[in-house]
């Protein structure tokens, strides 16, 4: 699900309408790795306050079991 | 006073009116403790991204609320002894998240409509969702090759 953006213009600076909500885990997947992990800056292209907004709504998913910690656990 | 918001998982063996019952003792709990319901919104039950006490699935219930912060604390302790709800999450909102909600109030509520349309429709689909997982998982094992 990786969301690679090579022309490095942040996803939500660019788009004002796309919000970053936890509740939203389906469009959070898009910058989790295989494993479930949060891609970083450097590949995503966001800014540094989207990532940090970002990291913080992965993490609020998480925790209320909405988004795995680890894809690998079960399997 | 602040506006929270709470979203919590429900044990799966509690449907329909028991859901509501455990709802209205949480709603009950905000408002004999001084605060004030904005919204409830039952999400319905979902499969969760882990086991929490050896269940597999959860009824989610978004409430938004208004209370002191003092509550909070007292609130948190009291959700922890409650056996029917599995996890919970309590979340400030922002003064920013707050502004940005008044001005697309209206737009939300004709969305929440539609989004209720598509819960329902999820819960159906809920059963199909084990294959779609793996799909996905394979997917990115595969984009992952080509980076």
């Amino acid at each position: 699900m990786a969301f690679i953006n090579k022309g490095k213009i942040c996803k939500f600076c660019e788009n004002r309408d796309l919000k970053i909500d936890y509740k939203d885990y389906n469009s959070l997947k898009k910058f989790l790795n295989s494993q479930g992990k949060i891609i970083p800056r450097r590949v995503t292209g966001l800014c540094t306050k989207h990532q940090r907004h970002l990291v913080k709504a992965v993490k609020r998913a998480r925790n209320i079991a909405l988004l795995p910690y680890s894809y690998n656990l079960e399997n | 006073m602040k506006q929270y918001e709470i979203l919590f998982i429900v044990h799966p063996n509690y449907e329909d009116n028991r859901i509501t019952k455990i709802v209205n003792n949480v709603k009950e709990k905000i408002t004999n403790n001084g605060g004030s319901i904005i919204n409830v919104d039952e999400m319905g039950k979902k499969k969760l991204a882990y086991k929490i006490n050896n269940q597999r699935y959860g009824s989610y219930v978004l409430i938004n609320f208004e209370s002191e912060p003092q509550f909070i604390a007292e609130f948190k302790k009291w959700l922890k002894i409650q056996s029917q709800i599995l996890a919970k999450l309590i979340v400030k909102l922002d003064n920013k998240d707050l502004k940005e909600d008044n001005k697309k109030g209206i737009k939300e509520e004709e969305e929440k409509t539609a989004v209720s349309d598509e819960i329902e429709k999820e819960e159906e689909v809920a059963e199909d969702k084990k294959s779609d997982d793996e799909n996905i998982e394979e997917e990115s094992t595969d984009q992952n090759k080509e980076a």
